[in-house]
């Protein structure tokens, strides 16, 4: 071998042997291991002092007790959660805000460190479907049952305090459970353990007391009202906190999740109990046999919209194979009765529909069917039912938001939003439907179909879409407001942050809602001879732009909804 | 389990369920080893203490392991420096190495510009023989190097030894310059040694403490745990510009105007002086120069520093009277006097009142500076760079004998003069006479002053070789060629934190791919470039230790007394000096109690000049004042790690900000959390507009770790330590129009 090649045989060899080495893991074998075979844990000398000796009485309860003198904004605490608790990579159940305030001549801040707040009337637990919340009869300590979840998330709506945390990983939501635990064998919460300060403790606090403290009150300067939940951390300050003092994030705005099989569920209900609706109204207010025609058609493309949404629904759901435990919080959750009552709703959409359909079933069955199925007053009747419970359904959406105790879904407005959008898409879809109708089905009825149908229901989706949109926009008014109140922040969300949507939302919602059904009653108060394809193309447009529409605007209800929640971060 | 049973449990769990693999997600275990519960799914089956790789504070981890890697971490509830506490790094130490832009392979950049993965044969050979050329076509001293405090201290003398006797190269500093040097220097001048003098009982001992730019609420959240923990009900004083975190928790704040430091401390002193307080014992016994000193800071007077610091006369007597009735008064002091156009004077200011107080060498005492990087300590004295291996002096015959000796080397391999420091050579870069760089563990195309002037800087070179644990930092995607190191947890060695302790850092964790220790590559690099020869005795981190300890010996930071990595471990780190033959120490010990100080004749020195006006200050086009700071205790230097974290990610604002007096803002109609230009004469960047009324009106402030930051900062430098002056420049703000 010669000399340089020797030299690279060397070389290689180091490298070789280099990178073998960098992967042998020796620190056990090299170093003496401490403290073998002991399980009583060595931090406890620091933190035996800041959990109580003994579990609370009847009446009482654990709660957190921070000491904000001593909070730093270090926020160790989060990240001792974090790791202590194995929890996923991203996910987080401690957080820590900065509240700042004062004036030329003093300022002040204060950093604020919270986690789930174990509150006496925890809202996760009364909004749940399932029952996945068990507030312990003894320790008090709100417990998520993670198997029992189903990943609806509603209680992330609920919660004013933004605790529980969706896992997308495993599909369900998880949070703080005042490391249970680790309480029960005498080992100091994650957070308690890790705060340099000590700064946070654990203290028995007494449930009645919480409940006279929360009146009227929040936990820290710009927190949610207590009055909602009745949260039990104590947060204790020798400084008292300046009346000015705001989350560093209170003027950052961002848009909060927008939830869109929520979004494409809540239309499409509503789009279909509407259609029901006004199909049922139509028929029982005017007399023509174009009506009887037309209905069977009108209630299948109501039932498949219908079902359609409830199908949509499921893409909401972490574990939807879990969903049949969706009524167990009947009780106290507006989420299992509205799921219920769009279930009913969804039934007797079906039968009523199947019954304008009782010739084909027969013969495709090939048997006879009793003869009062074929009664006009059952199917009238079920007509109404199929109404009512669809009514009741949205009653039960509206509920849904409005128990959030957010200023932005009060029961009024969602209300006016949630009923407003079954009106204009009801409108729109029969309009749709009656058309589409005539010109695929039963072409010799396209004179009729304008004078019962297309004149009217044109010139009331212009009413319905004008009020609706009038209504919506007025929250601009608050733009002007010196007052930054909710309202004035979601009205900025949908001015800055979310203005494409905001466009897209009145742009559609004018065109499809507004000129497009004018320009088809002007078309056919004028021609009544018109021409049938020109308006269904006017019409298939109109639903199309108006459904858009409407897709913005709960998109928007969900994306630029603004609440008070704990203090945020820079 | 009776059939039924289990049939009934199923329905009900059907029904409402308890239990199951969602819950068995979140099991806990006793984790023996003196953990408490653990995780399950990472339940150790052994434990070791390893130095966290962050800051100076030097806290020790406990590392859990599973067959020999460490799969989670709590803080050692032992160790002397943190009793049981981490900041949220610490907690999150181990996420940045698992990011997936990890080094795996060494990078080299193709014909068409691309930087393409390579083997390490390739990457080594190109590596050599580039920079052979170079000193061939251009000399020896066109080739140097940027270093770091961020590896272990074996792997720092490595770096030293090897490009300044092996590779012979005579340029070479490290990132330490940005953060301690005037620390280094004004100890050095005062002290005779590179000493700084306290540990870190000091914070519980103390009745007084006077923190000066520094904010260790932030910067050292676990030295504030020991501030926490003192019990004499102390005075927590606090001299900074700005309202920060930690003088929001102080008893009082002094916020002076900026860079007006100096002036305050001559007048502090020149006030004590009237009041008595001299404690001329100890002054007499233990100092030279105080009379002169006693001349110069007489026209310091109360008016005069009203004046110039903005702080009136009372407030003034207010500090002077807690400091007379403090009987043990500390100074401590970070990157707000460090950084600075004459940080060495303003740093010897507050060693001149200690000495002068008598504050010195007694518990809770002392002038104190505390350090910046995880190994900035062990790279003062050990990374050849501003001294010769173990404090000695390059220019020193006897000297370079001792360590030639040492390391069995030809003596004549060592250089008999100081390097440039790192501004010295990017200005050699610009001017030609630097060609080829080689950038070990720190990201200078992000952290150096005026940052664009680096960038165009640069690219001067001919070859750019960045060693890095991530191939996508700011500046290694600007290099030729980038070997990948493996990172703290992936490699054996010894941290020394600010209170001059020891401590180790061990291999728990398998480095991906290709990645080498900075070690192993310091040994490959030596052997392709032919020098292998003279580094045959450096074959693993303990080895080199041993030398360096023979390096130490008779020196101030003699370390003769530790025996090895074990003795380490089972002390829980051991501060310096610790002399052979030392039988019994104490864990916690400060310096100078004897009042022995390392000048020739014993004493410490009183240093002063008259304050200079900083380089740039505001006018009427730049208007205010830029501060830069840490931003999070979730948040370290350029983020290259830090920024990994999907946790501590969450912990720090995302955009940059900039901090603005929030009556100034309302004047200029800028809203909270709109965009702004910040603006200075290097140019301009856009921030998130954060105001409130920590700043004062003429004052910004940006955190370091956005790379916008840099952008704006202007290149001066102390005279003596060569640190730039990260801490103030002039600015302009102004609000983003709707057309922009």
């Amino acid at each position: 071998m010669t000399a340089e090649g020797k030299i690279l045989v060397d070389k290689q060899a180091l490298l070789g042997n280099l990178l073998q080495e960098q992967q042998e893991l020796t620190a056990v074998e090299e170093f003496a291991q401490k403290h073998t075979n002991k399980e009583i844990p060595v931090q406890k000398k620091y933190y035996e002092s800041l959990i109580p000796l003994s579990q609370p009485k009847e009446g009482e309860q654990f709660a957190f007790k921070v000491n904000l003198d001593a909070c730093t904004g270090c926020k160790a605490c989060v990240t001792a959660c974090h790791n202590l608790n194995g929890l996923d990579e991203d996910e987080t159940w401690r957080d820590v805000g900065l509240l700042r305030g004062g004036n030329r001549e003093e300022s002040s801040q204060q950093h604020v460190t919270s986690a789930c707040h174990h509150c006496l009337d925890p809202a996760c637990a009364s909004g749940c479907p399932v029952n996945a919340y068990d507030k312990d009869p003894v320790t008090g300590i709100v417990k998520h049952l993670d198997d029992q979840c189903i990943g609806c998330q509603y209680c992330i709506l609920k919660c004013p305090y933004e605790v529980p945390k969706y896992n997308k990983r495993l599909g369900i939501v998880r949070k703080c459970d005042m490391c249970t635990h680790r309480l029960e064998v005498g080992e100091a919460p994650a957070c308690v353990q890790s705060c340099p300060t000590s700064a946070i403790s654990i203290q028995i606090v007494d449930q009645e007391a919480v409940l006279e403290e929360s009146q009227a009150s929040a936990v820290v300067p710009g927190a949610p009202s207590s009055e909602y939940t009745q949260p039990t951390t104590t947060y204790e300050s020798t400084k008292p906190l300046q009346k000015n003092m705001l989350s560093s994030d209170y003027y950052a705005l961002t848009p909060q999740h927008s939830h869109p099989p929520l979004v494409g569920m809540l239309v499409l209900t509503q789009l279909s109990i509407g259609a029901f609706c006004v199909d049922v109204l139509i028929n029982l207010l005017q007399k023509s046999p174009l009506i009887s025609e037309m209905q069977p058609f009108h209630s299948v493309v109501a039932l498949c919209l219908g079902l359609l949404a409830l199908s949509v629904s499921v893409l909401h759901i972490g574990r939807p194979q879990y969903a049949y435990r969706a009524l167990l919080g009947l009780r106290t959750s507006w989420l299992s009765r509205e799921i219920l009552g769009f279930n009913i709703f969804a039934g007797l959409a079906t039968v009523y529909a199947a019954l304008f359909w009782l010739g084909p079933i027969e013969s495709f069955i090939g048997m006879d069917l009793p003869l009062f199925l074929k009664s006009t007053g059952l199917r009238e009747g079920i007509g109404i039912g199929v109404a009512v419970s669809g009514i009741l359904g949205i009653i039960c959406s509206i509920m849904i938001y409005d128990d959030c105790k957010k200023e932005l879904w009060r029961g009024s407005i969602t209300g006016l939003k949630f009923f407003g959008t079954a009106l204009c898409l009801g409108l729109t879809t029969i309009l749709l439907a009656a058309l589409a109708g005539v010109y695929i089905m039963k072409p010799e009825h396209a004179v009729d179909v304008h004078s019962v149908y297309t004149s009217k229901l044109s010139l009331l989706m212009v009413v319905a879409f004008t009020a609706k949109l009038t209504w919506e926009a007025t929250i601009f008014r608050h733009l002007n407001t010196p007052t930054y109140s909710m309202f004035k922040r979601s009205a900025l969300l949908m001015k800055n942050h979310l203005s494409l949507a905001t466009k897209v939302r009145y742009f559609f919602g004018t065109i499809g809602g507004v000129i497009i059904p004018s320009v088809i009653y002007f078309a056919t108060v004028q021609a009544q001879q018109g021409s049938s394809s020109f308006i269904l193309v006017l019409a298939v447009a109109s639903f199309v732009f108006a459904l858009i529409g409407e897709f913005c605007e709960r998109f928007l209800f969900f994306a630029a909804v603004v609440s008070k929640k704990m203090p945020g971060g820079v | 389990m009776s059939e039924s049973t289990t049939l009934k449990s199923k329905i009900s769990n059907l029904i409402r369920q308890w239990e199951g693999p969602l819950t068995r997600e979140l099991l806990l275990e006793p984790g023996s080893f003196g953990l408490g519960k653990v995780p399950e799914k990472q339940k150790p089956d052994a434990t070791t203490t390893v130095v966290c790789g962050f800051c100076s504070t030097g806290c020790g981890l406990n590392l859990h392991l599973k067959d020999g890697q460490a799969v989670n971490l709590t803080p050692d509830t032992g160790y002397h420096v943190n009793l049981g506490m981490a900041c949220p790094k610490g907690w999150e130490a181990l996420a940045p190495l698992r990011a997936n832009d990890r080094a795996t392979k060494p990078y080299v950049k193709n014909s068409s510009g691309k930087l393409v993965p390579t083997n390490w044969h390739d990457a080594m050979t190109k590596m050599v023989t580039n920079f052979k050329s170079i000193q061939e076509k251009h000399g020896d001293e066109s080739v140097a190097f940027l270093g770091t405090g961020q590896i272990v201290t074996e792997e720092l003398a490595f770096l030293g030894a090897l490009t300044k006797f092996g590779m012979n190269m005579l340029h070479g500093d490290g990132n330490t310059r940005q953060c301690m040097a005037t620390a280094v220097v004004s100890y050095k001048q005062s002290f005779g040694f590179d000493a700084p003098p306290y540990t870190y009982k000091d914070f519980e001992e103390s009745d007084t403490m006077i923190f000066v730019g520094a904010n260790p609420c932030i910067a050292h959240p676990i030295m504030w745990e020991r501030v926490h923990l003192n019990k004499n009900n102390p005075e927590i004083i606090v001299v900074d510009p700005r309202k920060t975190e930690t003088a929001v928790a102080a008893t009082q704040h002094y916020p002076i105007k900026p860079k007006s430091d100096l002036a305050f401390f001559y007048g502090i002193a020149n006030q004590l002086v009237e009041k008595g307080c001299v404690n001329k014992d100890y002054v007499d016994k233990y100092t030279t120069g105080f009379e002169g000193y006693l001349e110069h800071i007489r026209t310091f007077t109360p008016e005069v520093v009203e004046q110039e610091s903005g702080i009136t006369i009372e407030e003034q007597a207010k500090l002077v009277d807690t400091i007379a009735k403090g009987k043990k008064v500390s100074f401590w002091w970070t990157m707000g006097v460090n950084q600075s156009h004459e940080g060495v004077r303003v740093a010897q200011s507050m060693i001149n009142i200690a000495l002068m107080t008598g504050n010195f060498g007694r518990p809770g005492t002392g002038a104190n500076s505390i350090t910046g990087q995880c190994n900035a300590m062990g790279s003062r004295l050990f990374s050849n760079t501003t001294n010769l291996l173990g404090g000695h002096d390059f220019a020193n015959p006897e000297d370079r004998e001792k360590i030639a000796n040492i390391l069995e080397i030809d003596v004549k391999h060592i250089p008999d003069k100081l390097g440039w420091a790192y501004d010295q050579i990017v200005e050699g870069i610009s001017q030609g006479k630097i060609k080829g760089l080689w950038v070990i563990a720190t990201n200078s195309a992000h952290s150096w002053i005026n940052q664009k002037g680096f960038k165009d800087v640069i690219k001067n070179l001919d070859y750019l070789v960045v060693q890095d644990m991530y191939h996508t930092t700011e500046t290694a995607v600007l290099a030729d060629l980038i070997l990948p190191a493996a990172a703290w947890a992936e490699k054996d060695g010894i941290f020394v934190n600010s209170e001059r302790r020891l401590g180790l850092v061990k291999k728990v964790s398998k480095a991906p791919g290709e990645a080498l220790s900075d070690f192993n590559i310091f040994r490959l690099v030596a052997e392709y470039w032919g020098c292998g020869e003279m580094f045959s005795k450096w074959t693993s981190p303990e080895a080199v230790f041993q030398m360096l300890k023979e390096c130490s010996k008779g020196q101030p930071c003699d370390i003769t007394g530790i025996k090895d990595y074990q003795m380490l471990d089972d002390r829980g780190g051991i501060q310096w000096p610790l002399p052979a033959g030392t039988e019994k120490f104490d864990d916690e010990r400060r310096m100078f109690e004897d009042g022995k100080f390392f000048h020739a004749d014993g004493k410490a020195k009183f240093l002063y000049e008259d304050p200079r006006k900083p380089l740039e200050s505001p006018c009427r086009e730049y208007d205010h004042w830029l501060l830069t700071g840490r931003g999070t205790s979730s948040q370290w230097h350029t983020q290259t790690r830090t920024k990994k974290s999907a946790v501590l990610r969450k912990l720090y604002p995302q955009d940059p900000y900039v901090e603005i007096n929030a009556s100034e803002a309302r004047k200029m109609q800028i809203e909270a959390s709109e965009w702004v230009w910040v603006i200075s004469r290097r140019g301009k960047i856009k921030a998130r507009a954060c105001p409130c009324y920590h700043v004062r009106p003429g004052q910004l402030f940006m955190a370091m770790h956005y790379e916008e930051t840099n952008v704006l900062t202007f290149p001066s430098f102390d005279k003596y330590s060569r640190q730039p002056s990260y801490k103030a420049c002039a600015v302009k703000i102004k609000k983003e129009e709707y057309w922009e």
